[in-house]
């Protein structure tokens, strides 16, 4: 008789596989699902089971994935101070002091998502502002989407800054007032990150996944490294990434090929920035943005440098993720894929698009023809979809046609989900909702296309669909239990249903308060 | 009177009495108090100025106590005390005969009336680094402004002496030397693209190609990592000039020597009245596939575009714009591919030798491959099947190597 380490019974069990079978009752050993079946056939192994367990009709979905996660970032924004609700440059000083008060001299204050426009002074904060918060303390306050960053006069003296370098602002009599923009920014930004010490990373990272874990997420696709980031993240994921309970599957973010072999990186991409974004209207549009008919965007490769790494990486077997979010990058990406696709046709590449917000039907039709996956970030809509939001206001009348999901599925293309943390959470129970809610109608998908996009979908994205994405037997028993169901409950409340527990691998990673599994 | 006090303030902070360093027995504030007098030698500072700069959290009084302190402390360690630091109650200062200070010799040495480039040699040797690298006193914001001010008028002053220093080398043929200077600069600043090209012309004014196309991928590579940017305009076509880099003097120019590896394979020109062409490509180790190749392709693209009967076929266009999409330009239609590498290398093989073939009509080429022992694969059987036709092309092939491979035996034997 066969040892069995948990039974789960009497629930409703969606396994997501080819047929969409739902069973009621599953049974796991050594981390994998041994058994699944309906009625009462579970009870031949009952006399066999160390852990039984009645799901009282809960409902159980595989273990979710999040396709698009800057890992080492949200985590250590966990532990930044939080600027984007201040209405004030002297609230700002005050949340700043009190953290102050807490942290240990001569230890970073972080403080993160700033916004100008919100503020009642209208604009950054100088050095000055921020040196009457602590002297004792490096305080550097980032700007939304990381674009432009503050220092105070303890950070300034510490950075060896160059005195040629482009985008410190300075003083009438020359002295930087701490504003950092444009290069002066991302040298602050690299210089400070290449700082922080990897218990740092560890703490933030933890803290994270077991948020995710709460969230029912099993599989992060964890993309680290490169601009705006720092190649320490990558090479910290690489060397930690057994140690935690969720898996990890890394994306360097790089395109230096020489330092993806330094860490036999497989996967490359995530956020290679093609194109910006449009919060900071550096996304690039055909036309120009419509609060801002000066630009349509920036372009941060020429066509032949791309070329010339996705050839290689290509040719070389390795995956890759690129970020294209406006037209003109789109292009350029399809491009670059289409060349290295036709030289070097017999690879199975799954090569990826990474959120491809503007996309055409040209771009759709091209991108199915070269099998490129596309991975979108549903939440986006629920944040700015919809009158009077972001896309409305970069956009004009272009936002009837963002991230058209129906069209993407229509056309035969695989899609997958991500929360692209920390710029939306990591919620795949929101980013469902997200996507068969589209503020636009006629671009909601159905409710199972939307459960692909996190689950069976997304193990195809990183090649794992043979052992995870799914409730088969013999797949990782990768689970997690819902208080209700997501195929029945209205479409507003899903990002609403309470996560019961998250099984990794048959073992409980989460379990909700009161909840005893 | 003999001068027994040395200050170094150029790179880490270094105070020697007597030749020997007294750093460790003075305060974080006695140091800063001395380094400050020492540099505003000659002037008098006022007690209650330093009180604020150094105390600027404390009382008057307080404040005033602890400068009083801390000179008597100053006066009592350097023994001397009347002859250094000198003052009364309400001025202070350096008496500067008995001061050795590196910045003073910087500035003397750098001296726009009076410098030479040894001068300017001196200087350098004394900036070991930033001007009080790493000296923070955390409170004292005044005084911490005052050292960065410095430190940036410091490296001004050493980054306009370097780039002075380094061109006048250029102009004396010492590109070595400049090129060691060069290269400081990228300590301070290593996403300044003004002093990457600069490198890349002193390599090439030596004519080591390799070097020069190094610098050009080091900056690349750090614009990109730190800034997501492409190179600028200015530092592509610094590239461009490398790619098209002709030497004038085969064999000369070349810093590399190629003495023992070298084929040859062609005849001389039969008409000398003919533009000379010479494309000379550069391989690297594990460089991607078509590299060569698509150096070549591009070059003689170029010079295509300066032929003036202009009737090469557009059908091999096409099939050429698979390796450059700028051939395309030349076709009138868009884009499409085939999907088989064996179809697509014969295609492109035997469109770059009809290329090659109508070009040699109009122009002497004379191809030359820098380390042919690292040439990828597919560029490799392009060389072959030239070398093989080599006849029939008005053509001289020259494969250089710097270590023997199965590729350049190959190459010999045909």
């Amino acid at each position: 008789m066969v040892n069995i380490d948990m039974l789960l019974y009497n629930g409703q069990i969606y396994t997501i596989d080819k047929e969409n079978n739902v069973e009621t009752w599953m049974a796991i050993k050594d981390g994998k699902i041994y058994d699944l079946g309906r009625a009462d056939t579970y009870k031949k192994y009952i006399n066999s089971t160390k852990n039984l367990i009645d799901l009282e009709k809960k409902i159980v979905f595989p273990g979710f994935y999040d396709s698009h996660v800057h890992l080492v970032q949200t985590g250590l924004n966990t532990m930044a101070i939080d600027a984007s609700k201040v209405e004030s440059i002297k609230e700002l000083q005050e949340l700043i002091k009190s953290r102050a008060i807490l942290t240990p001299e001569d230890e970073l204050i972080n403080v993160i998502g700033y916004d100008e426009y919100k503020v009642e002074e209208k604009r950054i904060p100088s050095r000055q502002e921020l040196d009457k918060c602590s002297k004792k303390h490096g305080i550097w306050v980032n700007t939304v989407e990381y674009h432009t960053g503050v220092v105070n006069s303890y950070l300034l003296h510490k950075l060896k800054l160059p005195f040629n370098l482009e985008g410190i602002s300075r003083d009438e009599k020359g002295m930087p007032d701490g504003r950092m923009y444009g290069k002066a920014s991302a040298f602050v930004r690299n210089t400070i990150l290449g700082n922080i010490a990897d218990s740092e990373r560890a703490e933030g990272v933890f803290k994270s996944i077991s948020r995710a874990a709460a969230k029912g997420v099993t599989t992060i696709n964890a993309m680290e490294g490169g601009f705006s980031f720092h190649n320490k993240d990558a090479i910290f994921i690489e060397k930690s990434k057994y140690d935690y309970d969720l898996d990890l599957v890394l994306f360097y973010q790089t395109v230096n090929m020489n330092k993806a072999k330094e860490i036999d990186a497989e996967k490359l991409g995530g956020c290679i920035f093609i194109d910006g974004s449009f919060m900071t209207r550096t996304a690039a549009l055909k036309e120009p943005y419509e609060d801002d008919k000066t630009t349509n965007g920036v372009l941060y490769f020429t066509q032949e440098e791309l070329d010339k790494f996705v050839i290689q990486a290509h040719s070389e077997n390795y995956q890759i993720a690129l970020h294209a979010i406006g037209e003109r990058a789109i292009d350029q990406v399809l491009n670059s894929f289409e060349k290295a696709i036709h030289l070097y046709p017999d690879i199975e590449h799954r090569h990826r698009i990474e959120h491809f917000e503007l996309a055409t039907d040209e771009h759709m039709k091209k991108a199915r023809e070269l099998n490129l996956i596309i991975s979108a970030q549903p939440s986006y809509e629920y944040l700015w979809g919809g009158e009077g939001k972001l896309y409305d206001i970069r956009l004009g009348d272009r936002r009837f046609n963002t991230n058209r999901f129906r069209s993407l599925i229509d056309k035969g293309l695989l899609v997958i989900g991500g929360s692209d943390s920390d710029v939306t959470p990591i919620d795949p129970l929101l980013g469902i909702q997200a996507a068969i809610s589209h503020p636009i109608e006629k671009w909601s998908i159905d409710r199972i296309e939307a459960v692909k996009m996190f689950t069976i979908n997304a193990a195809y994205a990183v090649f794992e669909e043979e052992v995870k994405g799914s409730l088969e037997v013999d797949k990782m028993a990768d689970l997690v239990i819902l208080d209700e169901d997501p195929f029945k409950v209205e479409k507003n409340r899903i990002k609403d249903i309470k996560i019961i527990s998250t099984i990794k691998q048959g073992k409980v990673i989460y379990q909700s308060k009161g909840v005893v599994i | 009177m003999s001068i027994n006090l040395e200050i170094n303030l150029l790179g880490k902070l270094e105070v020697k009495l007597d030749g020997k360093s007294i750093l460790d027995s003075i305060s974080q504030k006695g140091l800063g108090i001395l380094v400050y007098l020492a540099t505003n030698n000659g002037k008098n500072i006022e007690r209650d100025q330093l009180a604020s700069i150094f105390w600027p959290d404390s009382s008057e009084e307080a404040s005033r106590y602890n400068l009083r302190y801390n000179l008597w402390n100053l006066r009592k360690l350097l023994n001397k005390a009347d002859e250094i630091i000198l003052g009364d109650k309400t001025s202070c200062l350096v008496a500067s005969e008995s001061l050795k200070l590196d910045i003073e010799e910087f500035d003397n040495n750098i001296e726009e009336s009076t410098f030479t480039l040894e001068s300017l040699e001196r200087a350098r040797l004394l900036y070991r680094g930033d001007f009080l690298e790493k000296f923070f006193i955390k409170e004292c914001l005044e005084f911490n402004d005052w050292i960065f001010f410095q430190k940036e008028e410091y490296q001004r002053k050493y980054y306009n002496m370097i780039i002075y220093l380094s061109d006048s080398y250029y102009e004396n043929r010492e590109y070595a030397k400049g090129i060691e200077l060069l290269r400081e600069l990228l300590i301070i600043n290593p996403l300044d693209e003004k002093i990457y090209i600069k490198l890349i012309e002193f390599s090439l004014a030596m004519g080591d190609r390799v070097s020069a196309f190094k610098i050009y991928y080091k900056c690349s590579e750090i614009l990109r990592e730190e800034l997501n940017i492409s190179p600028s305009k200015e530092t592509k076509e610094a590239y461009y000039k490398i790619q098209n880099y002709i030497e004038h003097d085969i064999g000369v120019v070349s810093k590399k020597s190629y003495d023992e590896g070298k084929i040859i394979l062609g005849n001389k020109f039969e008409k000398e009245e003919l533009e000379k062409l010479v494309i000379d490509v550069q391989t690297y180790k594990n460089s991607h596939s078509y590299h060569a190749m698509g150096l070549v392709l591009k070059n003689l693209l170029r010079a295509y575009e300066r032929l003036t009967n202009k009737d090469f076929s557009a059908y091999y266009f096409m099939d050429l714009s698979i390796l450059d999409t700028s051939a395309l330009k030349y076709t009138g239609v868009e884009n499409r591919f085939l999907n088989n590498k064996k179809l697509i290398d014969n295609k492109l093989y035997s469109s770059l030798l009809e290329l090659l073939t109508y070009m040699s009509k109009f122009r002497n080429i004379k191809l030359v491959i820098d380390d042919f022992n690292d040439i990828d694969d597919e560029s490799f059987n392009m060389i072959v099947l030239i070398a093989k036709n080599i006849n029939s092309l008005n053509l001289i092939l020259e494969l250089r190597y710097t270590r023997d491979s199965t590729k350049i035996e190959y190459m010999k034997n045909i």
